[in-house]
């Protein structure tokens, strides 16, 4: 059909992710080859998608190429539009960089099956690819199934330790939970037969009535939902994420839960098309609550890698308040600030999935050195590790939303969107809710800043508190390399965001009609010629005038000897805001002091404080156990006894023969 | 004349439930196969043109039903030596008064009422659906391994019958489908029932409780 250049640069990319996922087998006794063949054409392959997904943003018309009928009205057919064209650049930019670090990263896993990590990898990419591309109901539920597969066998990479075991099956539970749904939309817009494109979805889709469009959205959004972590979806992910090896979880954290966005704007709006006003009210809601709850969350861990987890909880929940407003916008028949909006939630996405990617590698990168990622066990870094700490800064700056850098691009944008709402006076309620929304968004970038102020500070200055940050050693060159791209990638779209902003409004006026925008202007760089200028006139300044004398000199202690012991802790760190949010976070709190022989001479204190997961206790517990109990009731049908099962069907043939009439 | 053998047929199988003996319910098996190749034959040869699919089946009914698979069986009550009475999960009298009660409901219910609308004469219809359920019951009320494997022959006749009595048999390339289903199955059951002899040193079903997580 699309016997294009394309097509075959398309078919070129699968068969080097696929070799990369057979090849380290062959080198299975020679452990070196095994990292080339299984990262290498990972790498390869990324570069060409990147292309292809740049080729498939800029180009008008969708191309693609097709594999022919898989089952009965399943055509396996890879077609590339605008809107994929994104995702599979998104998600083969961040890969290609993420398979480039493996390579000397998965050398801490030496003595794991290596072969078996670039099978499940490359297979995972490969189908993440697929699910952003193929243009069929069902072939994307397969490729989705796929993802969820090799991601969980990626997830329990470590499957010797418990709680890698535990996080999987809670993994694995939710996303299943979550295809369900998936699965419940797709069926209610098909109509039986025609097929299961999504053109005949689309067409099916106009004949719904409004009723049935809601349940779909309503299915679309609890399904995607919980792919994407939203709250109170997101039991999976402080789990999940820790569990992994650090590049999988930039992976997973960076792009494969924004699949999950991908689907809801194929399916809601592509699809489905925008309705009434409450849909956006409801997302943007959900935007708010998870972007708010997953940030106090966040800045409650210890361990970095949950935190990062939380952190793509927050930004989850920004991404939906871009994509929630931009739903208001359509049902008030206002496509302009739609179309704005919505561009905005992308941008913020590509962003997110820039810097996340970025942090989850610097931690990896923190990890290869100490063999830790809990924050209390660091310290000092930045000393041990400049380049590293250079980095993981860039993204912590990225994250909390400061000037000339990405996440302030797109966040800004999204405050425009939100204030756009109450300035257009639409309505009372709207003008209250569109402020409201403005304020939630701010109030999570300032715990945001206060979070990632805790991450790079307590990981990476002062004094090392342990002997492992103290031993640590900067990482090697090639793992330095793959990030920094992601960094410059922060930085410059942080300077030129309307080329960003630009593109993705052409993927916007792709998916809804009559939205064009001719282009967005941004004074970014404008901000960055100020700032610069200031810099230099202080520069300047302090040059004239003259620096005070420097002396170099120890800290004075009140004549104690200073230690890493008297540092600034995580945990104290955090402290006013367990105190501010103890409503929600329920901190339990237990100090024991002993002294050994004299009260006040070398005693040791013993400190213990835990906060409450508000969801797990009144949401998941019951619900868990309700279902436990349950299945306990009805285990007794399931007798084993051969008999019974046969009796089961015999029964069930003698009643169906009465009742039938 | 049909109607005799299907007479038979319906007798044969309600006797496979009032008996504990295996060697005995594989000769009423064999009877029960007997009836539909005769049957078969009846049918193909009684019209004034002989009908050679009729023939064929019968044929094939023959070789397959009353030769080869009761051959397969006394070889496997043999080998896993069982000569010893099966255990029951219902009792004798009860299974008898049920098996009644299922013949019951196929003369006086399903075919009058549920499928007035096939015109069939004779009661071969009925004795078909009353062997089908008959043979499920069996496989219901005991617990060998290989009484079970009795038990989805038995309900392939009645099936068989069924396909007979109301279209005058299934094309031919079906029908040697079926048969080739039924011996390959059969083979592939009963080597299973003896692979858990091997394992379970009985193959009495309550035994399998155990593979139970």
């Amino acid at each position: 059909m699309f016997a294009s250049i394309q097509g075959n640069i398309i078919f070129i990319m699968i068969a080097i992710y696929l070799i990369g996922a057979v090849m380290p087998f062959l080198f299975k006794v020679n452990s070196k080859m095994s990292f080339i063949t299984g990262c290498i054409p990972g790498s390869i392959a990324g570069v060409i998608g990147l292309v292809l997904g740049l080729a498939g943003l800029f180009s008008t018309d969708p191309f693609g190429v097709s594999f022919g009928h898989v089952l009965p009205g399943v055509e396996l057919m890879i077609q590339i539009d605008r809107l994929s064209g994104f995702f599979l650049s998104t998600i083969c930019l961040v890969t290609f960089l993420v398979s480039l670090y493996s390579w000397e990263y998965m050398k801490i896993y030496r003595q794991e099956n290596i072969a078996w990590w670039s099978f499940y990898y490359n297979i995972f990419v490969l189908s993440m690819v697929f699910v952003v591309t193929v243009n069929n109901a069902i072939a994307f539920l397969i490729f989705w199934e796929l993802m969820t597969l090799t991601s969980y066998l990626l997830v329990t990479f470590e499957y010797r330790s418990q709680n890698v075991r535990k996080a999987g099956f809670v993994y694995i539970v939710m996303t299943h939970l979550g295809t369900v749904f998936i699965i419940g939309a797709f069926l209610i817009m098909s109509n039986g037969f025609g097929g299961w494109g999504y053109e005949v979805l689309a067409r099916n889709s106009i004949s719904l009535t409004a009723t049935e469009k809601s349940w779909v959205f309503l299915l679309a959004l609890i399904g995607f939902g919980t792919k994407a972590g939203i709250v109170p979806l997101n039991v999976w992910l402080p789990l999940a994420h820790p569990a992994a090896p650090s590049n999988v979880s930039a992976v997973m954290s960076g792009v494969m839960i924004k699949t999950a966005i991908y689907g809801m704007i194929r399916l809601i709006i592509d699809i489905l098309g925008p309705g009434p006003t409450w849909w956006g009210g409801l997302v943007l809601t959900l935007g708010i609550i998870s972007a708010v709850i997953g940030v106090i969350y966040a800045l409650m861990e210890q361990d970095l890698k949950r935190l990062l987890a939380f952190s793509s909880v927050e930004n989850i929940g920004i991404i939906l308040m871009g994509i929630g407003t931009s739903l208001v916008f359509y049902s008030l028949s206002m496509p302009v600030p739609a179309a704005i909006a919505l561009a905005a939630g992308l941008f913020h996405l590509f962003n997110h999935a820039i810097f996340k990617s970025l942090l989850f590698l610097a931690t990896g990168a923190i990890y290869y050195a100490t063999h830790t990622r809990n924050m209390e066990e660091l310290g000092g870094l930045i000393k041990k590790m400049p380049q590293t700490a250079l980095l993981f800064l860039i993204g912590a700056i990225s994250i909390s939303a400061m000037p000339l850098f990405n996440g302030f691009a797109s966040e800004y944008q999204i405050y425009q969107s939100l204030v756009t709402i109450s300035s257009l006076r639409v309505s009372g309620f709207w003008s209250i809710a569109g402020i409201l929304a403005a304020v939630a968004l701010a109030l999570t970038g300032t715990l945001v800043a206060a979070c990632f102020v805790k991450a790079f500070g307590i990981s990476f200055l002062a004094l090392p508190r342990t002997q492992k940050s103290a031993a640590a050693r900067e990482v090697p060159l090639s793992m330095r390399f793959s990030m920094a791209p992601l960094a410059a990638l922060c930085l410059g779209l942080g300077i030129f965001p309307q080329v960003a902003m630009n593109s993705l409004l052409g993927v916007v006026g792709q998916l809804v009609p009559g939205s064009r925008v001719s282009g967005v202007t941004t004074y970014n760089f404008n901000l960055a010629l100020l700032l610069l200028a200031t810099i230099l006139v202080l520069l300047a300044l302090s040059r004239l005038l003259g620096t005070p004398r420097v002396r170099k000199t120890a800290t004075w202690g009140c004549g104690i000897e200073t230690d890493a012991a008297m540092e600034y802790s995580a945990a104290s760190f955090s402290q006013p805001f367990r105190r501010l949010y103890r409503g929600l976070l329920q901190p339990q709190r237990k100090v024991e002091t002993k002294s050994s022989l004299l009260p006040y001479f070398g005693y040791q204190i013993y400190f213990e404080e835990h906060v409450k997961s508000v969801l797990k206790e009144f949401l998941y517990r019951p619900l868990r156990s309700l279902t436990i109990s349950m299945s306990k009731k009805w285990r007794c049908i399931q007798s084993g006894n051969i008999n019974f099962y046969l009796g089961y069907v015999f029964i069930t043939l003698i009643v169906l023969l009465v009742w039938v009439r | 004349m049909v109607d005799l053998f299907a007479l038979i047929f319906l007798v044969a199988s309600l006797f496979m439930l009032a008996g504990r003996s295996i060697t005995n319910t594989i000769t009423l098996l064999t009877v029960q196969a007997l009836a539909l190749c005769l049957i078969a034959f009846y049918l193909g040869l009684s019209t004034q043109e002989t009908n050679w699919h009729m023939v064929i089946v019968g044929g094939l009914t023959l070789v397959v039903k009353v030769i080869i698979l009761p051959w397969v069986f006394y070889k496997l009550v043999y080998k896993v030596n069982l000569h010893r009475e099966v255990s029951l999960s219902v009792g004798l009298v009860s299974s008898i008064l049920i098996g009644l009660l299922l013949i019951g409901l196929a003369y006086g219910y399903i075919v009058p009422v549920l499928l007035k609308d096939i015109p069939v004469g004779g009661h071969l219809i009925s004795a078909a659906l009353a062997g089908i359920l008959l043979g499920c019951f069996f496989m219901i009320s005991r617990r060998s391994a290989l009484s079970q494997l009795i038990g989805v022959v038995a309900m392939e006749n009645g099936l068989f019958l069924c396909g007979v009595a109301v279209t005058g048999g299934m094309p031919l390339i079906i029908e040697l489908g079926i048969f080739f289903d039924i011996l390959v199955g059969a083979l592939v059951m009963a080597l299973m029932t003896y692979q858990i002899n091997d394992t379970f040193e009985t193959i009495d079903t309550k035994f399998l409780n155990k593979l139970k997580g």
